[in-house]
């Protein structure tokens, strides 16, 4: 009885991990190179100079070299049969908190800005290869929003199977998650801190910078004496305000959840008190009674999509946000904040369509080029362009319609997500969990492809 | 005082024989007609083991029976080193409940209270109400590197258990806190700290998770924060130290030694062992890199999947202690909600139970522990589930004896049967990790020289052995 269950387990251990998808050490090393690869005659959506039909992409070491409607693959690179396909830039999520291990919150300080999402990224979590099956190839991966300014943020492509360090992408500016309203206030109640009222989270952040002021003055107090030859011990690193410095110096991008105007304009009025740049307001549901001052003051808005009312905060949330942003010039992102909802992104971004009747490209601009202009990598991703990332998702026709679906997310010319082979591994992972559970009788068929979320 | 002692009591003559130098101070002892697995070397049959003053002075079928020791017929019995556990609280009096917790902040009623009041007075601890930054407090923060192990043994009558399974010494400190504080190395000895002592400064142990006395942190992210804050300050306080001598102590204020840095030092100038508890295939990521961020050199207390970190561990040269648990990494893979479903589980600890193979076949010096143990899971039983998933016979009595004593700082000391190491030795009717042998039990246990008849009441532990 227990040899049959011990070789049943070594043959699970096997099954399992390709249960998971996750690729072998082979494979991972391959997959760390970026790829060539040429796909074919598919509809290209740029996002920066419309639809191209018929039209080919031509990739090497990761990038993509050329675009046109007859190229040809060099000797040696692989292509794609792009005919009835749909190719899209990769899609980025601008709000996620997906793979965060340990808890996503600090919640005990108001002010956590000493914590780290880099140090606690999951790169084995599912959840970032149930993403790749939804386009998505970078997301931005945020603390909470529990803290009036929570820690530093991290740029993750989603290089499933391969370490944390391959996934950050390289050169993205870092970022810092602030958090407006009800969310810091009502939870400082549970831990027993200060702020518990809106105008204390002003307070909150309002003291924070005077404190980050002091202790810029205490180091270029301590450098001055030590040009002096004065011997003088050096003042102590506090990890909770060198963001806060950063900030102030303009080397940390200010990233505020906020929901309603009067926290926005609060915000914005401390941004010009203390001299920093809000790179990008989170939700920002009411942004658009603030759209004159967001765009003097050079501000993105990633909001959602619809959802209304689902808070005392979002009352005044409407689904024309982001076509109302976008019509005065202010760049708007639709986001996911959610494990699950960043697998629809392209959904929600047809909804932009639907309500604010914008363009195509508009629309798709708010899940590829405007957020990567939020993170200040849009010099590199986030369109169809020669000399940019050959970062894709292709799907199955157009990507706003009813039956879109993701058939293949390639990030730097490798792919990382192919629907053929996922729906191969599901046979086996039912037949696996059946041999546990054989109440359970997972289906063994095509489940017709309703998502990747097996 | 012993020596007092042994003025009045012992008869001249003997007194004599006491300090010419081929006499023990203790009693002696000598098990013959052995077999005698060494672990440093191959298997001994008909062999004597000599043991004097604690300590093991001779092995071989030609060993000399000093005179005046005590002779245990081992005939038809199997000696083995005593197991190595590479982390455990044994010795240990039991963590007290609710330590630390911050006032305001979960804690008792009357810290609820006093920090009502300081709200009142609009200060807390000197410190203004209104200062968001107030939370980050250092007293619930689990920084307890001014904790010092061995000042906290009290051991109880418990360790008999423990000792009658073979495990005979172990690394020790408290299971709590991100820095749980200096750990020592003991022998599972009585009757009090000083005789179960071999290192009383043995490293310092660390776990890079929330210290759960609520309060600051709360999150795995804040765990990391604490850990590298506080290695800032250790790191500055030495600069301070530094420049305070070679200033000659003239012209500047003496350093700020604070009792929770201060006993850091030695960590960071590489004069102690590096233990990070991990058990996850992350965790042991994130304590790899984090040791690298401070220049440490890592040891691993856990393990649990190790087996997918071995290009990382190789990478970083660092020690490896398994724990003998196997436990799945459980709820929180998989996504938000509901935990994984039993066939992951049942892959998870199938692959838990692979991991010893594993770091044996990739050459990762590895021990064992027994943290996380159940009451249902014995050491040898655990051992022997590796075992079936590859673990060499040879390779598990290394990775129990060894390994483990090489890894905590005390392999020339502990570990295996040879001369000039630490007398700790199991006796027992056979060879227990032989295949297809469950029948195998032990008869006697030596620690440090001390000699314990196994399942006998502690009064009864010091009679004869049969001779």
């Amino acid at each position: 009885m227990r040899t049959a269950l011990l070789s049943l387990c070594l043959a699970a251990a096997c099954i399992g991990a390709a249960s998971q998808a996750y690729p072998s050490p082979d494979q991972a090393a391959t997959l760390a190179q970026p790829g060539d690869m040429l796909i074919q005659d598919a509809t290209v959506m740029t996002a920066t100079h419309g639809t191209l039909e018929h039209t080919s992409i031509l990739v090497r070491a990761g990038k993509i070299t050329a675009i046109g409607p007859s190229l040809s693959a060099p000797a040696g690179v692989a292509v794609v049969d792009g005919k009835g396909k749909y190719v899209i830039p990769g899609i980025i999520d601008e709000h996620s908190h997906t793979a965060v291990d340990g808890g996503v919150n600090e919640g005990a300080p108001s002010i956590s800005a000493m914590t780290r999402i880099k140090d606690v990224i999951n790169p084995h979590d599912v959840n970032l290869y149930r993403q790749l099956a939804g386009g998505v190839t970078i997301i931005h991966i945020f603390h909470g929003s529990a803290n009036e300014i929570g820690g530093e943020d991290a740029v993750v492509r989603l290089k499933w199977g391969l370490p944390v360090d391959e996934m950050l992408y390289p050169g993205a500016p870092q970022g810092i998650k602030f958090a407006l309203g009800e969310n810091p206030k009502q939870t400082a109640n549970p831990h027993g801190r200060y702020p518990a009222t809106r105008q204390g989270v002003n307070d909150a952040i309002r003291t924070a910078f005077l404190q980050a002021q002091a202790y810029k003055k205490q180091w270029d107090d301590y450098h001055a004496a030590v040009a002096r030859g004065e011997p003088v011990y050096p003042p102590r690193t506090d990890l909770n305000l060198e963001p806060l410095v950063g900030i102030l110096d303009g080397k940390i991008l200010v990233h505020s959840h906020s929901y309603v105007s009067a926290e926005i304009q609060a915000l914005i009025d401390d941004s010009d008190e203390f001299h920093f740049h809000i790179a990008t307001l989170e939700h920002c549901l009411e942004a658009y009674k603030l759209v004159n001052e967001i765009k003097a003051h050079n501000i993105g808005c990633s909001t959602f999509a619809d959802d209304w009312s689902y808070k005392e905060e979002a009352v005044d949330g409407i689904a024309y946000n982001a076509a109302l942003l976008e019509q005065k010039g202010v760049r708007a992102a639709i986001n996911s904040d959610d494990d699950g909802r960043a697998r629809r992104l392209y959904m929600d971004a047809a909804k932009v369509i639907h309500y604010g009747n914008v363009s195509e490209q508009t629309a798709l601009q708010t899940i590829t080029l405007n957020p990567a202009w939020m993170l200040g990598i849009d010099k590199t991703v986030g369109s169809i362009d020669v000399g940019k990332d050959a970062d894709f998702a292709i799907f199955n026709g157009d990507p706003f319609g009813p039956s879109a679906m993701v058939v293949a997310t390639i990030i730097d010319g490798r792919v990382f997500f192919d629907r053929s082979q996922d729906l191969a591994r599901r046979k086996k992972v039912a037949e696996y969990e059946n041999l546990f559970q054989p109440g359970l009788n997972l289906s063994l068929a095509d489940d017709g492809g309703h998502g990747g979320n097996q | 005082m012993r020596s007092a002692i042994l003025w009045r009591v012992l008869p001249p003559l003997a007194l004599a024989a006491l300090l010419a130098p081929a006499q023990c101070p203790r009693q002696s002892y000598a098990f013959t007609h052995a077999r005698v697995i060494t672990v440093s070397g191959a298997p001994l049959s008909g062999a004597t083991v000599v043991v004097c003053n604690g300590m093991i002075t001779a092995v071989g079928a030609d060993a000399a029976v000093p005179a005046d020791a005590e002779v245990v017929d081992a005939t038809g019995l199997t000696i083995y080193p005593g197991f190595v556990d590479g982390f455990s609280q044994y010795g240990l009096p039991p963590a007290p409940a609710g330590r630390g917790a911050a006032p305001g902040r979960g804690g008792s009623p009357q810290a609820a209270i006093a920090a009502q009041a300081a709200e009142i007075a609009g200060t807390l601890d000197g410190v203004p109400v209104n200062d968001p930054r107030r939370y980050i407090d250092p007293a619930a923060s689990g920084v307890d590197s001014d904790r010092v192990t061995a000042d906290l043994l009290d051991p109880p009558s418990g360790l008999t258990a423990v000792r009658d399974s073979g495990v005979l010494a172990t690394l020790v400190a408290p299971a709590d806190g991100i820095f749980k504080g200096e750990a020592a190395l003991i022998n599972l000895r009585g009757p009090d700290a000083a005789a179960m002592l071999i290192e009383p400064h043995a490293g310092e142990v660390m776990e890079l998770t929330p210290a759960g006395r609520g309060g600051y942190p709360s999150s795995v992210m804040g765990a990391v924060a604490v850990y590298r804050q506080t290695l800032l300050d250790a790191q500055r306080l030495a600069t301070e130290i530094k420049m305070y001598r070679q200033a000659g102590q003239r012209g500047l204020p003496p350093p700020d030694y604070d009792p929770k840095t201060l006993p850091l030092l030695p960590l960071l100038q590489h004069q102690e062992a590096a233990y990070f508890v991990a058990s996850d295939w992350d965790a042991i990521l994130r304590a790899l890199d984090l040791a690298k961020e401070f220049q440490l050199q890592p040891t691993i207390v856990g393990a649990t999947e190790a087996q997918k970190a071995i290009p990382q561990l190789q990478a970083a040269h660092a020690g490896v202690l398994v724990s003998l648990a196997f436990a799945p990494a459980g709820a929180g893979r998989g996504g938000r909600g509901g935990g994984p479903s039993p066939a992951i589980v049942a892959a998870q600890r199938a692959e838990a139970e692979s991991t010893p193979a594993a770091l044996a076949k990739a050459g990762v010096p590895f021990g064992f522990t027994t943290m996380g143990l159940t009451a249902n899971q014995t050491v040898l039983a655990q051992v022997k589930l590796a075992m079936d998933k590859g673990l060499s016979e040879s390779e598990a009595w290394e990775a129990l004896t060894l390994h483990a004593a090489r890894i905590v700082g005390a392999g020339t000391q502990l570990g295996s049967i040879e001369p000039g190491k630490i007398a700790n030795l199991v006796v027992a009717t056979g060879d227990p990790l032989a295949a297809g042998d469950s029948t195998v039990t032990n008869k006697w246990i030596m620690v440090a020289g001390d000699l314990f008849p196994v399942h006998a009441a502690p009064a009864a532990r010091r009679g004869s052995p049969q001779r």
